[in-house]
C-alpha cells in the first residue's frame, strides 16, 4: 500500500499469481485445496472441457451439466494424479470418461425409446455456410452408429489433434489397442460416409492431400 | 482406387469442418458456469467439513492426540486452510453470510471471521502465515489468533486494515462509503483514503472513516460511541440490502474528534426476509427448481417488488440454472431498479447479456453488447470483466466486423493476458 497514490485501492484478485503459474502448481493448489484453485482450473480448461464435448456430443445445452461433471470430477480425484503436471492429461481423461458415459447414457435412452429424438437432430451446428450445416448434421448421424469408446478415440485423434500415447492415456487403453482402434473407426466412418448419398459428394476443394494419421 | 481416395479427402473435410465449428469460444452462460463449479465446490468443501466433524465425534480422543502430536510437528510454513460455516457462497464466489445469523468463516490457525447476516465476504489470498479477506459488503467480527510472522488483512472498500493478532470488528457499507473499526484487543493499522500513512488503532478505539465527506474519527471513548451505534447492530436488515436507508451517517462538527452522533436506520423488514435462510439452503442443495417453485407460490411479480437484494440474488441464480430466461431476466432488472447501487445489479448488467445472447438474432446480439458495455462502464474491474470484455470483442466482431473489434482485441489482451479470450483477441488482431 506504501507504494501507491493516497487513495487508490489495492485489492488482491483471486488467484491472480496462480492464474500464472503452471500445471503443476495449479495441480498442487488443488491438493491442497487452496480456494483459489478452482476458479483457476475452470479459466484454464474450461474452453478446451467445452470445445471437446461440443466435438463428441454437439452443442446441446447438456453440455453446463456436463462440463460441471467433468470439473467436480477434477477437484475431487485430482488428489490421486501421481504427476502433477500431468493435470491437463487427466482433465482430458476425466472429459473422454465423461463423454463416453453421456454416449452410452444417450445410446440406452435411443434403445429403450425415451427420446424420440437422434443425437444428430439434437445438435446445433453454428455455421453459416448450409451445405456445410447438412453435411455435420449427417456426418454426426454416422458417428451416432460408432461405439462410444471408438467415437472419443475417433474425436480425440482426428478432431483434438492429440498424439497415439495421449488418446490411449485418456481412455486408458494400450497403444497397441488405441492404433486398432483409431484405424477400425476410421475405416468403419469411412464406410458410412461413402455410402451416404449426399456426403459422397461433399465438396473436395478445402481437403489435404493426405489423410489424417491414424496411427495404422 | 480414385473414389477410396476422395472418400478419405471428403472424411479429413468433415473432420476439419467440425473442429472448425466447435471452436474455444464459450458462451457467456457457458462461463458463467464458472460460478455453478465454485457453488458446487464450496458445498462439498462443507459436507467434507461435517463429516470430518463426524469422525471427529467418533474418534475423539485418538483425533485430540494425533491432532496435539500434529501441532508439535507441523511445519511453519504450512498454508492455512478455512472453512465457511453456516454461510453460503454466491454470484462471483463471495460468501454471504445467512439471514439467520450465525455464519463464519474459520481457519485452520484459529483465527475466524464472524459475520453479520446479509454480510458478503471473499478470501482473495491465504498462505501460511495469514490471509487476505475481502469484506464487500457488512460486518464482520474478527478475531486472529497471535502467532510469529503472522500477516492478515482485511480490505474493506478503500482501506485495508492490517492486522499482527487481535479482535475487532470492522464494517464497510459501500453505498455510503463508510468505514467502521471497532477494536476489542490488541492493535491494528488502517490505511486508506485520509490515513495514507497509516493509522494505529489500539485496544477500546473506535475508528469512523467516511469517504464521502472526507472525515475521519479515531474516538478514544468507545463506550459513548457504541452505545449510540447499537440499534444499528440490532437493525433486522443489514445496511447493504437498501441503500436508501443508509444505517449510518457520522455528523460531525469540524474538528470535534471525539462528537459524533448516529442516525439509525428504520430496518424495515422486507417480506422475503425470512426466504433468504431457506433459499439458501436450497441453493446448497442444488435445488434450484424449488427456489422458482417457492418465489412463484409467494408471487413472482411481489416476490420482485419486496425481496431482499440476497434474495433477488439467489432467485436470479436459480432461475438462470433451471434455464428459465424469463424469470432471471425479470429479477436482475428488478433488481437493477430497486438496488441500483448495489454489487447484485452491477453483476446484473453481465447476466443480463448472456441471457440477451441466448436468444437469436442481431437484435439479440445488439442488446447483449449494450449489457456488456454497461458492465464495463459499472464494475471495470469486476469479477465478470474479463468475461465481459471478451464477449464484448465477439460481439462487436459479429456485429460491425474486425476492425471495429480490434482495439478492443488489444485492450483485451492488454488486461487480462491470461484471460479466457485470449485466443479469440490474438486470432482477430492477425486476421
Amino acid at each position: 500500500m506504501r507504494d501507491v497514490d493516497d487513495g487508490a485501492r489495492v485489492i488482491l484478485l483471486p488467484g491472480a499469481a496462480l492464474a500464472d503459474s503452471d500445471d503443476a502448481t495449479l495441480a498442487r493448489a488443488l491438493i491442497a485445496r487452496d480456494p483459489r484453485a478452482p476458479r483457476v482450473l475452470w479459466q484454464r480448461f474450461a474452453p478446451m472441457v467445452f470445445r471437446m464435448l461440443r466435438r463428441t456430443l454437439g452443442a446441446d445445452h447438456d453440455l453446463d451439466d456436463l462440463a460441471q461433471e467433468v470439473f467436480l470430477c477434477v477437484f475431487e480425484k485430482v488428489r490421486a494424479l501421481r504427476e502433477p503436471k500431468a493435470l491437463k492429461a487427466f482433465v482430458i481423461s476425466v472429459t473422454s470418461l465423461t463423454m463416453r458415459h453421456e454416449l452410452r447414457r444417450r445410446w440406452v435412452r435411443r434403445w429403450v425409446r425415451l427420446s424420440g429424438k437422434t443425437d444428430a437432430a439434437e445438435l446445433e451446428i453454428v455455421t453459416p455456410d448450409t451445405d456445410a450445416r447438412e453435411a455435420l448434421a449427417r456426418f454426426y448421424k454416422i458417428l451416432d452408429r460408432v461405439n462410444a469408446t471408438d467415437r472419443a478415440a475417433f474425436v480425440l485423434r482426428f478432431m483434438e489433434g492429440l498424439e497415439l500415447t495421449e488418446v490411449a492415456a485418456a481412455l486408458k487403453l494400450s497403444l497397441a489397442t488405441t492404433k486398432r482402434r483409431l484405424a477400425r473407426v476410421w475405416a468403419r466412418v469411412l464406410l458410412l460416409v461413402e455410402r451416404d448419398p449426399v456426403l459422397v459428394h461433399y465438396g473436395p476443394k478445402l481437403v489435404p492431400e493426405k489423410p489424417p494419421e491414424s496411427g495404422s | 482406387m480414385s473414389g477410396v481416395k476422395d472418400s478419405h479427402r471428403t472424411l479429413t473435410e468433415l473432420v476439419g469442418a467440425a473442429r472448425d465449428a466447435f471452436g474455444d469460444d464459450l458462451t457467456a452462460r457457458e462461463q458463467a458456469g464458472l460460478v455453478r463449479f465454485e457453488q458446487a465446490v464450496a458445498r462439498r468443501t462443507l459436507r467434507g467439513t461435517a463429516r470430518a466433524g463426524a469422525w471427529a465425534l467418533g474418534f475423539g480422543v485418538v483425533a485430540a492426540g494425533a491432532a496435539a502430536a500434529l501441532i508439535m510437528f507441523q511445519r511453519a510454513d504450512t498454508t492455512l486452510t478455512f472453512s465457511v460455516v453456516n454461510g453460503s457462497v454466491s454470484a462471483g464466489g463471495y460468501v454471504r453470510a445467512k439471514a439467520s445469523g450465525g455464519t463464519e468463516l474459520q481457519f485452520s490457525d484459529g483465527s475466524s471471521l464472524a459475520l453479520d447476516p446479509g454480510t458478503s465476504t471473499r478470501v482473495t489470498d491465504i498462505d501460511s502465515h495469514g490471509s487476505r479477506v475481502l469484506l464487500e459488503s457488512g460486518r464482520a467480527h474478527v478475531r486472529v489468533t497471535h502467532r510469529k510472522a503472522a500477516k492478515w488483512v482485511v480490505d474493506a472498500g478503500p482501506y485495508s486494515v492490517h492486522v499482527v493478532g487481535t479482535e475487532f470488528d470492522v464494517r464497510w457499507s459501500g453505498a455510503e462509503e463508510v468505514l467502521d473499526v471497532q477494536m476489542h484487543r490488541g492493535a491494528v493499522i488502517v490505511r486508506g483514503p485520509l490515513a495514507s500513512g497509516g493509522l494505529t488503532m489500539e485496544a477500546g478505539q473506535h475508528l469512523i472513516a467516511n469517504v464521502k465527506e472526507g472525515e475521519i474519527f479515531l474516538d478514544a471513548s468507545p463506550a459513548e460511541v457504541a452505545s449510540l451505534l447499537r440499534p444499528r447492530a440490532e437493525s433486522p436488515e443489514p445496511t447493504f440490502v437498501d441503500p436508501g436507508t443508509p444505517a449510518v451517517a457520522p455528523v460531525a462538527p469540524a474538528g470535534a474528534s471525539h462528537a459524533m452522533r448516529a442516525r439509525v436506520g428504520a430496518g424495515r423488514p422486507t417480506a422475503a426476509a425470512a426466504t433468504d435462510a431457506s433459499w439458501s439452503k436450497l441453493m446448497a442443495q442444488g435445488d434450484f427448481q424449488s427456489v422458482l417453485a417457492d418465489a412463484e407460490q409467494r408471487g413472482l411479480a411481489h416476490t420482485l417488488e419486496t425481496a431482499s437484494v440476497a434474495d433477488l440474488t439467489v432467485l436470479a441464480d436459480a432461475a438462470r440454472y433451471v434455464r428459465r430466461g424469463d424469470v432471471a431476466r425479470r429479477t436482475y432488472l428488478a433488481a437493477r431498479e430497486r438496488f441500483p447501487r448495489s454489487g447484485t445489479a452491477r453483476e446484473a448488467a453481465f447476466f443480463l447479456g448472456g441471457l440477451a445472447e441466448d436468444e437469436s438474432g442481431v437484435a439479440a446480439a445488439k442488446t447483449a453488447l449494450e449489457w456488456y458495455e454497461r458492465y464495463m462502464g459499472d464494475s471495470p474491474r469486476g469479477t465478470y470483466a474479463a468475461q465481459a470484455l471478451g464477449r464484448q470483442m465477439i460481439l462487436v466482431h459479429k456485429l460491425r466486423g474486425a476492425d471495429a473489434a480490434r482495439p478492443i482485441a488489444s485492450a483485451y489482451l492488454s488486461r487480462f493476458p491470461s484471460g479466457p479470450y485470449v485466443d479469440s483477441a490474438r486470432k482477430l488482431l492477425h486476421e
